[in-house]
C-alpha cells in the first residue's frame, strides 16, 4: 500500500547495542536495591536520588552510543 | 473573587490552547490514518511533544507529589519507570514502527491480529484496551475536578467543571486528532514546566531558603522519609524494582504509546525521542521537591488529600492568578494524554470491535465511525467516573498493571519461532483474570513484589505452556498418522 516502504534501511541492533541498552535499564531497576542509602549526601540530595538522577541523564548517552554501534 | 480570577485564567489557558491547536493543525482533510495515527508524518520535534505530552499527566502532577508528602521515596518510582520505559521504546519501538506501515495498522490489535493472523486476537486486546483506556481517562478525570475545585477555592463543585472541561477536549479531539494533541502539547509542556519551576524550586526557596535546606529539615522531621524499606516490606526494594519494571515496558505496550509510535515519521525519529526525553523527564524531580515541600509547610493530610498537598500550599500562600496558571497546566496535564487516550479507544472500537463484525461496513465509514466512538469512550468513561469513582480506584491497578500484559505479544512477535494466537491469548487472559482476583482480594504484594509483575510472569508462563502442550501435542498427531499414512 505504501509507495516507499522506507526512507533509509533498517537498522540492526547487534548484541553490543542491547548490551548498551541493558547498562541503563538494570541501574533504574534492579540496580536501586544496591543504592537504597541516604549517606553520602550531595547537595542534600539523598543518595537515592542522586543515583537516579545520574542515571537518568545517562541513559541517553547509552542509548546513543548503542545507536553509533548499530549504524556500522 | 479569587475563584474568578483562578477560573478565568484556567478558561482562558484551555480555551487558548485549543484555539492554538486548530490553527496548527488548519485545512488538512482528516482521513482515519490523519485522525488516528497524523499520516505516519511526524518528526522528531513533534513526536517528541506528543510523548512529552503523554508521558507527564495529572497523575505525576498530583500523584507524585501526593507520593512524596505521604510515603516518601517510594515516590521516586516515577523517576526511575520514565527512562526504563524509553530504552524499550529505543530497541523495539523502530521494529513495531516499521511493520505498522508496512502493513498499514493503526492500532495495537491490528498489530496482533495481523502478526498472528487471528482477528479474535485483535479483537480480545481491543477489548481489554478499551476497558484499561477508559480506566485510565477516570484518573484524569479525577485529577482535574480536583485542580478545579482547588482554583474555585471551594465554591465550586469540580464535578461540572469537570464535565465541561472534559467536553470540551472531546470535541477537539473529535476535529483535529492526534495532530492536534500533539500541537497542543507545546503549550502543555511549556505551562507545566512553569508550574513546576514554581513548585519545585520557588516553593522550596521561599518556605526554607533553599531545595537543600528542603531536606535538611525533612531529614529532622521525618529520618527514614528518604531511602526505601527493604527487601520484601511492603513499598520496600521489591517492590519497587517490579513497579518501575511493570510500568516502563507500559511506554510502548499501552494503547496509546502505540499509536504515538505509528505516528512517526521514521525510525530516526523514534530513536532520537528516546535519547532526549530523559532529559525532559527529568524535571519531575521537582514535583517531588513540591510534595516534600508540602509536607512540612501543611502536615496532616489523610489519604486521598496527599493528592491535593501541594496545591493547598500554593492556594493557601499564593495569589489567585498563581493558582489559576499552576491549575491550568495541571488541568493541561490531564487534557492532552486524555485526548490521545480517547482516540487511542476510539479507534480500537471503529476498527477492531465494529471491524471484527462488519469489516466492509468499518472500512467505508471508519472516519465517521472513529468519531462518534471517541464521542461514546467520553460519554462512557464520565458517566462510570461520575457514579462509581471508589470502585474505579481499586479497578485502576488492573489497568496499569493490565497495559504490560501486552509484552509477550509484542517481545514474542520479533523471535523467530512465534507463538500462536492461542497461547498469546491465553496468556493475557490468565494474566488478567489474576489481576481482577488480586484486586477483588485487594492483594497489592506477593512476596514484596508488585502483582503486575507476578501477572506478567504467569502471562509468560501461559504462552511457554500453550506452546509446548501444541508443539506435543502436533508431534504425537504425526508420529500417530505416520505408519497409517503409508
Amino acid at each position: 500500500m505504501n509507495e516507499d516502504i522506507s526512507p533509509q534501511p533498517a537498522k540492526r541492533l547487534g548484541p553490543t547495542a542491547y548490551l548498551l541498552a541493558a547498562i541503563p535499564f538494570f541501574a533504574v531497576s534492579f540496580g536501586v536495591c544496591f543504592a537504597n542509602r541516604d549517606e553520602p549526601v550531595l547537595f542534600g540530595f539523598p543518595f537515592l536520588l542522586t543515583y537516579l538522577i545520574f542515571w537518568i541523564c545517562a541513559t541517553p548517552l547509552f542509548l546513543w552510543l548503542a545507536d553509533r554501534r548499530a549504524r556500522q | 473573587m479569587s475563584s474568578l480570577v483562578a477560573f478565568a485564567i484556567v478558561g482562558a489557558i484551555l480555551l487558548g490552547s485549543m484555539a492554538f491547536g486548530f490553527l496548527a493543525v488548519g485545512k488538512i482533510k482528516m482521513s482515519p490514518q490523519e485522525l488516528v495515527v497524523g499520516n505516519r508524518s511526524f518528526g522528531t520535534i513533534l513526536l517528541s511533544l506528543l510523548l512529552a505530552g503523554e508521558s507527564i499527566t495529572t497523575f505525576t502532577f498530583l500523584g507524585a507529589a501526593g507520593w512524596a508528602y505521604s510515603r516518601g521515596a517510594p515516590a521516586f518510582y516515577i523517576l526511575a519507570y520514565l527512562p526504563l520505559g524509553l530504552i524499550m521504546l529505543f530497541l523495539f519501538g523502530p521494529s513495531l514502527w516499521r511493520r505498522a506501515r508496512e502493513f498499514n495498522f493503526l492500532t495495537n490489535a491490528d498489530y496482533f491480529a495481523s502478526i498472528y493472523e487471528s482477528r479474535l486476537l485483535g479483537l480480545l486486546v481491543a477489548v481489554c484496551g478499551v476497558f484499561f483506556l477508559v480506566l485510565y481517562l477516570t484518573v484524569q478525570l479525577t485529577g482535574i475536578q480536583i485542580l478545579l475545585e482547588i482554583a474555585g477555592y471551594g465554591s465550586v463543585k469540580g464535578i461540572s467543571a469537570g464535565a465541561i472541561a472534559f467536553f470540551l477536549i472531546v470535541i477537539f479531539v473529535f476535529f483535529n486528532g492526534l495532530r492536534g494533541v500533539a500541537w497542543v502539547s507545546v503549550v502543555k509542556d511549556l505551562l507545566v514546566l512553569g508550574a513546576l519551576l514554581f513548585a519545585g524550586v520557588i516553593i522550596p526557596i521561599h518556605f526554607f531558603g533553599s531545595p537543600l535546606h528542603l531536606f535538611e529539615r525533612l531529614r529532622e522531621a521525618h529520618p527514614d522519609w528518604l531511602t526505601l524499606r527493604s527487601g520484601s516490606m511492603p513499598n520496600g526494594t521489591v517492590w519497587f524494582v517490579s513497579t518501575v519494571l511493570v510500568n516502563g515496558v507500559g511506554i510502548i505496550t499501552w494503547p496509546h504509546a502505540a499509536a504515538a509510535i505509528y505516528s512517526a515519521k521514521d525510525e530516526a525519529s523514534i530513536r532520537r525521542n528516546a535519547m532526549l526525553l530523559p532529559f525532559y523527564q527529568v524535571i519531575l524531580v521537582l514535583v517531588l521537591f513540591a510534595g516534600f515541600s508540602a509536607l512540612l509547610v501543611t502536615p496532616g493530610l489523610k489519604g486521598d488529600d496527599a493528592d491535593q498537598s501541594f496545591m493547598r500550599v500554593v492556594q493557601t500562600h499564593y495569589s489567585a492568578w498563581v493558582v489559576g496558571v499552576v491549575a491550568g497546566a495541571g488541568c493541561l496535564a490531564g487534557l492532552v494524554p486524555g485526548s490521545s487516550m480517547i482516540l487511542a479507544a476510539g479507534s480500537l472500537i471503529a476498527k477492531n470491535i465494529v471491524g471484527t463484525f462488519s469489516q466492509s461496513f468499518a472500512q467505508k465509514h471508519q472516519t465517521a465511525l472513529t468519531r462518534i466512538s471517541v464521542l461514546l469512550v467520553a460519554l462512557f468513561a464520565f458517566v462510570s467516573w461520575a457514579i462509581a469513582r471508589s470502585t474505579l480506584v481499586s479497578m485502576l491497578l488492573v489497568a496499569a498493571s493490565g497495559a504490560a500484559q501486552f509484552l509477550p505479544g509484542i517481545l514474542l512477535s520479533f523471535s523467530d519461532r512465534r507463538p500462536s494466537a492461542l497461547s498469546i491469548g491465553s496468556g493475557l487472559v490468565v494474566s488478567l483474570l489474576f489481576l481482577c482476583w488480586t484486586a477483588a482480594v485487594k492483594l497489592p504484594l506477593i512476596f514484596g513484589i508488585n502483582v503486575g509483575l507476578v501477572a506478567l510472569m504467569l502471562n509468560f508462563a501461559m504462552v511457554g505452556l500453550i506452546a509446548l502442550t501444541s508443539q506435543f501435542g502436533q508431534r504425537l498427531r504425526q508420529s500417530g498418522r505416520e505408519p497409517a499414512d503409508r
